[in-house]
């Protein structure tokens, strides 16, 4: 009996294995499709776009008189934009700033905020604050705290007078001094999403390893090095990555506050989406995108680990 | 081995704190005065515009440093909520509504096409996931600069310019929810969903009834998450929406920027929602935040 019905079940299993393998691949593409058509709208067919329009003379309005330019935008770009080069040389500079003042403060936040004692949830709340305000918040804020009379400038003032000193003060309005007040906000709205990161990096490391090095009688500064530091270094080369995409396509503050100051990215907006210079404003994202890209790619060669 | 010495000898024990709870009392207080040194200055933008929005504006505008409030007023707040558009409509009445559409509806919908593609890639294991799923994890690399000037573009060929959906519309995808959804999806045990399916049951019943509920924590913390981007999120709607449908974001920025008190009290009364938010579901933002550094 037993013999005659098992080859029976095995067959009911295979069809059952059968329908439900072209069930799964059926579902899985419906299950995806909402993800994948937003994907190819919003990010795959934008960066074919990007690097079409940028040889054309796109003006983002009708395609009537749209023209194959060949590299013209590019060579303009090269010989006469002198606001976009400027742009470039001041992310360089906020750059070189804001990212080693970012994650060396996050890390110092964070180890602040590791050992679990009184008052330890309240300040943690505490800094993470100004990375959950909004940029709008916080660019309202900064543009008070940075105005001719605001208080950081009265404090300058004041140093100024009773030390006998010519500290420049800090005006989001002029051109000398607006990028400063710019990296001023981006450090502080930035070091709180960075603490935590460290943080869970942190207590990921086991508590053992800290024991066996106290035992061994190694000092906490020797064991923040050689202990902390190397086995965090999945968590700080992500967030050194991320740093470094993200930093040099700061725009939006720079927008809302009116800075007397530009970026690469803010000239993109100014270009393609003000105006009407889209082939022009693309091929200055292209050429963003590349800086942007020989970075990381430098990233991943130096750390030697691949995130994504 | 001056700890041997410790631990082992019976004459330290009668003290009231041996060494390394001196120690250890040492480090806390150290702990303490860098901490409060470094919450000053992080809480004091916060703090300045608080006491701001209160201030008369006379103090406001006098060169006097003072860390209290000399002539309480909640007059700026009143402006702000009294603020009209250029078309008799309430201001703020009209951001909040607008900004509450966009946070909700785009977040849900976010939620439920991140879940979907996550529990595609976790558990159908479709033919083809691999690619897919690598593209999509790829494009997070990509600079987003590449693709917002086409992004307007098609927003406008699609025909949501000027519309509210203009702005949900494109946040319903977001690689990085999909991404934490999968890896939540990936943790639950294949063996849940295949009693079911020898029972019979389809797909979508599996994925709603069996899988979905195990996930609840990562949808709260997606669901917040995108609370506060679709609350914070300024560029699309100051593009792309006409004036006189504000969100929070861009009426903050209707107000003139030399009036201070006001645009302090307003910039306070957006941002207290999100406050509020944060004290409640602190444990939801971390983990979103945590999530990205600890899978990689």
């Amino acid at each position: 009996m037993q013999e005659v019905k098992k080859p029976n079940l095995i067959d009911r299993f295979k069809k059952l294995y059968e329908k439900r393998k072209f069930q799964r691949n059926f579902w899985g593409w419906v299950f995806i499709a909402p993800a994948l058509i937003a994907f190819v709208l919003f990010v795959l067919v934008p960066i074919i776009l990007s690097f079409t329009f940028s040889v054309t003379n796109y003006n983002g309005i009708s395609f009537e008189n749209m023209k194959f330019v060949n590299f013209d935008n590019y060579a303009f770009i090269f010989k006469s934009q002198p606001r976009f080069w400027k742009g470039m040389q001041n992310i360089f500079v906020y750059t070189i700033i804001v990212v080693p003042v970012t994650l060396s403060l996050s890390m110092v936040l964070a180890l602040l905020i590791k050992k679990p004692i009184r008052g330890t949830k309240f300040f943690r709340g505490l800094f993470y604050l100004p990375g959950i305000t909004s940029v709008v918040a916080s660019a309202a804020v900064f543009t008070y705290l940075l105005s001719g009379g605001g208080v950081i400038n009265t404090i300058i003032a004041n140093i100024n007078d009773f030390f006998g000193w010519s500290i420049q003060p800090i005006l989001i309005n002029s051109s000398q001094t607006a990028l400063t007040g710019i990296i001023l906000m981006a450090i502080w709205g930035g070091l709180g999403g960075n603490m935590i990161l460290f943080l869970a990096g942190m207590n990921g490391i086991p508590e053992s390893i800290y024991e066996a090095a106290e035992i061994d009688g190694a000092g906490k500064v020797r064991i923040f090095f050689q202990i902390t530091l190397p086995l965090m270094r999945p968590a700080l080369y992500f967030a050194l990555t991320l740093a470094l995409i993200g930093a040099p396509q700061v725009f939006e503050p720079i927008l809302i506050m009116n800075a007397n100051t530009t970026t690469p990215v803010y000239e993109i907006y100014r270009n393609a989406v003000e105006g009407t210079s889209v082939g022009l404003g693309t091929a200055q994202a292209v050429i963003m995108f590349i800086v942007i890209m020989i970075v990381t790619f430098i990233m991943q060669r130096v750390s030697k680990e691949n995130y994504f | 081995m001056t700890k041997e010495n410790n631990v082992g000898s019976p004459q330290h024990k009668p003290r009231l704190l041996n060494k390394k709870q001196v120690r250890n009392l040492r480090e806390n207080i150290l702990l303490w005065v860098l901490r409060i040194a470094f919450g000053i200055v992080f809480a004091f933008p916060l703090y300045w515009a608080v006491i701001t929005s209160f201030r008369s504006v006379q103090e406001i505008v006098s060169p006097e440093i003072s860390l209290g409030i000399k002539e309480f007023t909640t007059m700026h707040y009143k402006n702000v909520l009294m603020m009209k558009t250029p078309y008799g409509a309430n201001s703020i009445f009209v951001a909040l509504i607008n900004t509450l559409i966009i946070t909700i509806v785009g977040g849900l919908i976010n939620i439920v096409v991140s879940s979907l593609a996550g529990y595609a890639f976790a558990k159908l294991k479709f033919k083809g996931h691999k690619t897919v799923f690598r593209v999509m994890i790829m494009s997070m690399m990509i600079p987003g600069i590449i693709t917002i000037v086409p992004t307007f573009l098609i927003i406008s060929w699609l025909g949501l310019w000027g519309n509210l959906a203009g702005v949900i519309v494109p946040g319903a995808l977001s690689v990085f929810n999909i991404f934490f959804m999968r890896q939540f999806f990936i943790g639950i045990p294949d063996e849940l969903g295949e009693s079911a399916e020898i029972d019979g049951a389809s797909e979508m019943l599996i994925f709603r009834k069996i899988y979905l509920p195990q996930v609840k924590p990562a949808l709260a913390a997606i669901a917040i998450f995108n609370f506060q981007g679709g609350w914070n999120n300024f560029l699309l709607p100051y593009v792309i929406l006409p004036d006189r449908q504000l969100v929070l974001a861009t009426f903050i920025r209707t107000i003139p920027a030399a009036n201070f008190g006001e645009s302090m009290a307003a910039s306070m009364l957006v941002t207290l929602p999100v406050f509020i938010l944060f004290v409640i579901f602190q444990k939801y933002f971390m983990t979103s935040v945590t999530f990205s550094g600890v899978e990689k």
